[in-house]
């Protein structure tokens, strides 16, 4: 559709002139900041939108929102102070009540003057002369001065005027409203005939709701000159009506209008403030009743869906993910609050373009960081996939992403962001991240953030499908497991240690954590050949033969690499549950506790309880650390929850240390041990690791803990710290 | 909108401005039994009071002074209310501009137009009395058009630059109100620069309008010439002021529409 007029930002400010007498005249001429004696008044405000010819809309709002001055912009007789407007039309009329005649002459010189001011000539106008004043009913008063006119006479000439001389652009202010109920009828049914003809685009200012709703496919909202809404008027009318019985504040309006992301025109409009929303409201649901994603679905006019997925992360930051279904020519424009500084992210990974190892540099992922008033934004590329069945050699089916390519937005300044999504069969996701801190001020608290607090979920979460070769770079994983979908890849995981971290998180509905711990084990495990290559074994030739794609057909079944994986998944695990306990996660802790006759030992909340029983294992420094973090969780858990059982634990896991100590801590070299050996196994996983470093971390958390830990239990941190 | 010329904007709005010019003299006399000839009627009243109280109540010396006096007040008449009128010429159409967009400048314009109408019945007029007075008519008659073209362009300067301050400063008309009774008696209307015993009457002289109604005295009254070198520096004069006065409303003409 044709954009007729197109309104960026536009603002306009009102000049006193009554105010200006002599003294201030004098004034000003002496004074130095001549803008300040004026008297200003600002009817409009940042308002955009834009206007497609043919369509009708409706102009609303209360008195003094700012309507009519908007009208006379459209129409040209004002200019913005500021913003920018496009205007491609030839011939426009403002129809506004009463205004723009002489009332001095006559309403036939009238009718003269009102059509050579829209830019006919007289000849036109003498043409239409007969319709004009045979329509407008005002028979002999024609060639009466105008003041003799009641209001609603001058209106119907006005118009009669404007249906029968057609502008390319008609702008109606109040003008449906007055005159008697049948000229009344009779003047909507021309609006409708002008509306059908689909060339003339109008815009109409009415405080008729019914005939906004009767007449308009749009509506543009206005407020104290501030654009409240603009788009589908079923939807805004509902809302506006609303705010004027009072039943919701205009805060309220807005925020219920933000929340509405609408389509229009194949282009999905989008607030972020809509999902910082859905943050708040969701914050206490997201522990209480795990509720982790916000999703909907948008249908676009090209039939062509965009989902978009909020998730809430632990640590609170926010995911708001889109995917993009079957796209043809389609954009999704994200407006954002005001970015105030900006960071390159590709700067923070120093990447070489190209490494003689593994070729060239597929970094992908986030494409930039943004400094938001209120914390950081992170925005991903797009990536392109196609979506494809996957057969495996025993029969299995599962849905594969084949990677295509990927693209920035096109647009990122520090105002708004626009993606595009182009191809016409395809798919595409596309994300942003919301963060609530502050990270990216400069290059070293980013790097900080992200190397202690956002580490794995980081890495893990959003860099899934990335993989950091040896020589620093960064390369896309050619499969890997989406965290944001539903169905990871089929993978069989035999291993005969520790099925009860996997058969926990496959019972949940956590699937994004799974998919995340999935994601770290086939990475490590994939590239512990350390060639950079899959294995032959681990292909499926089932799928290579009919497709040409080789996909990995994951089967982990021997300790050693579980235990290669296991580094990562312990660091995912743990990083995401220490930002914040997941009450569930802890009750499986207890529950498996109990279920082991209260012998086992904690390795960031993992059981092994073989090692303790056969008093033949030592504490690695991984584990004593873990089992630290791990009553920390619990601590914190009871504070959320006020749950007795999680300080049980707690308890628990201090007891046990103590109860252990011996294993970990030399008492005559007052050195800790960070050994571990795993019995059935050819490996010997040694955690030779300083005890200076070990303890260095402890101390570290000292403080924390020793202040929660005696709101507990005075004897065991006495106990405790003594050890140290 | 895009900005043009003076010229051609004229030229585009001609047609608005005649009309309109036309409808304010229609608006003048409506709704009386005489209609149009109160156009005549008005004037002709005007000039014979005015010759009767010069011929008879000041019983001036001078030949034909009645008919001397009449030119310098015609003259006067179109300028000062042209100029009086410039001061709110924008300001009072604020209606029809709120509505349409269109230069602002055709306001001045089109009652100058006016005035003018009314200026060349005056004048008219002016001849008509000559006649009965028994001055003789020569040649020199053609020679007021160019006098007239030259006290157009002056006075449209001048209503040009008004209008444009007048939108900004309500109390301009009423300062223009005195200001332009203060310069009637410093125009040679009811006195001649002859008659003046003062040393520095080179000052006065130096009133373009002075030079207007000396030229067209010297056109109709006394049947010679007019000086063409001042007429052509007033003109020179009025261009500029026209092309001032043609950038100021041009510049400013958006925000007139945002004056409360």
């Amino acid at each position: 559709m044709e954009e007729i007029i197109k309104a960026e930002d536009i603002e306009l400010v009102y000049q006193s002139a009554e105010s200006l007498s002599i003294k201030k005249a004098i004034k000003m001429l002496f004074s130095k900041d001549k803008e300040n004696i004026l008297v200003k008044f600002k009817a409009l405000d940042k308002v955009s939108f834009s206007i497609e010819k043919g369509r009708v809309y409706g102009i609303i709002g209360n008195n003094g929102a700012g309507k009519s001055t908007l009208l006379r912009i459209l129409s040209g007789v004002m200019s913005p102070t500021a913003g920018k407007i496009e205007r491609n039309y030839k011939t426009i009329n403002l129809l506004a009540l009463g205004v723009g005649f002489s009332r001095e002459i006559s309403g036939y010189d009238n009718i003269f003057l009102n059509g050579m001011l829209l830019g006919f000539s007289k000849e036109e106008i003498g043409e239409k002369l007969k319709d004009i004043v045979e329509y407008s009913e005002l028979g002999d008063f024609i060639y009466k001065p105008m003041k003799t006119y009641s209001s609603g006479m001058v209106s119907r000439l006005g118009f009669s005027i404007a249906i029968h001389l057609k502008p390319e652009v008609l702008l109606i202010d109040e003008v449906l409203s007055v005159g008697d109920v049948k000229f009344r009828e009779k003047s909507f049914n021309s609006i409708r005939r002008v509306i059908s003809d689909n060339d003339t685009t109008v815009v109409i200012v009415s405080h008729s709701i019914a005939q906004i709703k009767d007449l308009c496919d749009r509506v543009i909202w206005i407020e104290k000159g501030e654009l409240i809404a603009a788009g589908d008027t079923k939807n805004i009318l509902e809302t506006y009506t609303r705010v004027n019985n009072e039943a919701i504040t205009l805060e309220q309006a807005k925020e219920e209008i933000r929340e509405n992301i609408r389509i229009e025109n194949n282009t999905l409009y989008a607030d972020i403030s809509t999902y910082k929303l859905v943050l708040n409201n969701a914050e206490e649901l997201t522990y209480l009743n795990k509720v982790y994603d916000y999703t909907k679905i948008f249908q676009t006019e090209a039939d062509s869906s965009i989902k978009i997925t909020v998730r809430r992360l632990p640590n609170d930051d926010l995911i708001i993910y889109f995917e993009v279904n079957n796209s043809e020519n389609q954009k999704i424009k994200i407006k954002t609050d005001v970015i105030k500084g900006r960071n390159n992210f590709d700067k923070l990974y120093q990447k070489p373009a190209y490494s003689p190892q593994y070729g060239e540099n597929k970094l992908t992922g986030p494409s930039s960081f943004y400094d938001l008033e209120n914390g950081s934004m992170l925005v991903s590329k797009v990536v392109h996939y196609r979506e494809m069945e996957a057969i495996y050699d025993d029969g299995a089916k599962s849905v594969l992403k084949e990677f295509k390519y990927e693209r920035n937005p096109i647009k990122s300044d520090h105002n708004s962001l626009e993606v595009e999504f182009d191809r016409g069969t395809e798919k595409a996701t596309f994300f942003i991240m919301l963060s609530k801190q502050k990270l990216f001020r400069n290059f070293d608290n980013m790097k900080s953030y992200m190397l202690y607090h956002f580490n794995n979920v980081y890495n893990n979460c959003l860099r899934s499908s990335f993989f950091q070769l040896p020589d620093g770079a960064y390369t896309k994983l050619p499969y890997s497991i989406d965290p944001f979908t539903r169905d990871g890849y089929n993978i069989n995981i035999t291993a005969n240690v520790n099925n009860d971290i996997f058969e926990f998180y496959q019972s949940t509905n956590e699937r994004f954590y799974y998919n995340t711990i999935m994601n770290g084990i086939l990475q490590r495990y994939i590239y512990n050949d350390s060639k950079g290559v899959f294995l032959e074994k681990h292909m499926s030739t089932t799928l290579r033969d009919t497709t040409g794609i080789t996909i990995p057909y994951v089967n982990i079944n021997s300790n050693e690499l579980f235990l290669l994986a296991q580094n990562d998944f312990f660091d995912s695990v743990g990083s995401i549950l220490n930002h914040n306990p997941i009450p569930k996660y802890l009750d499986f802790l207890i529950e498996v506790a109990e279920n082991r006759n209260n012998v086992y030992t904690i390795n960031n909340g993992f059981f092994f309880p073989v090692f303790i029983k056969e008093k033949s294992a030592v504490l690695s420094e991984a584990l004593l650390v873990d089992q630290i973090n791990t009553a920390r969780l619990a601590l914190k858990a009871f504070k959320r929850y006020k749950t007795e059982k999680y300080k049980e634990l707690h308890d628990n896991i201090i007891n046990m240390l103590v109860y252990t100590k011996d294993n970990w801590f030399d008492k005559e070299t007052k050195k800790l041990y960070c050994r571990m050996s795993i019995k059935d196994s050819e490996l010997n996983f040694y955690g030779e690791i300083s005890s200076e470093e070990l303890l260095k971390r402890l101390l570290l958390y000292k403080d924390d803990y020793t202040t929660v830990f005696n709101d507990f239990n005075g004897n065991v941190i006495n106990d405790f710290i003594q050890i140290l | 909108m895009e900005k043009q010329g003076i010229i051609k904007n004229l030229i585009k709005n001609h047609e608005y401005i005649l009309y309109y010019a036309k409808i304010l003299l229609k608006t003048r006399v409506s709704g009386s039994y005489l209609g149009f000839l109160w156009l005549y009627i008005d004037p002709l009243m005007f000039m014979l009071i005015y010759s009767f109280v010069v011929q008879v109540v000041f019983n001036s010396r001078m030949e034909n002074f009645h008919v001397f006096v009449i030119i310098g007040l015609t003259v006067w008449n179109l300028f000062s209310r042209t100029v009086l009128m410039g001061a709110t010429a924008i300001a009072r159409n604020k209606g029809i501009f709120e509505q349409v967009y269109f230069h602002k400048f055709v306001y001045p314009s089109l009652y100058l137009m006016s005035y003018i109408y009314e200026f060349l019945i005056s004048m008219s007029l002016v001849v008509i009395i000559m006649l009965f007075s028994g001055i003789p008519f020569t040649w020199h008659i053609i020679e007021t058009v160019p006098v007239l073209f030259t006290f157009t362009l002056f006075t449209y300067g001048c209503s040009l630059i008004v209008s444009h301050i007048g939108v900004y400063f309500f109390d301009l008309r009423n300062i223009l109100d005195f200001t332009l009774k203060f310069f009637f008696y410093f125009t040679p209307i009811m006195w001649d620069f002859d008659r003046l015993n003062f040393s520095m009457v080179w000052v006065l002289k130096l009133n373009p309008v002075a030079v207007i109604i000396g030229s067209f005295r010297s056109c109709l009254l006394y049947g010679k010439s007019p000086v063409y070198l001042y007429l052509a520096v007033i003109c020179l004069f009025s261009l500029i002021l026209i092309q001032i006065g043609y950038k100021l409303i041009s510049r400013y003409e958006d925000a007139y529409a945002r004056m409360l």
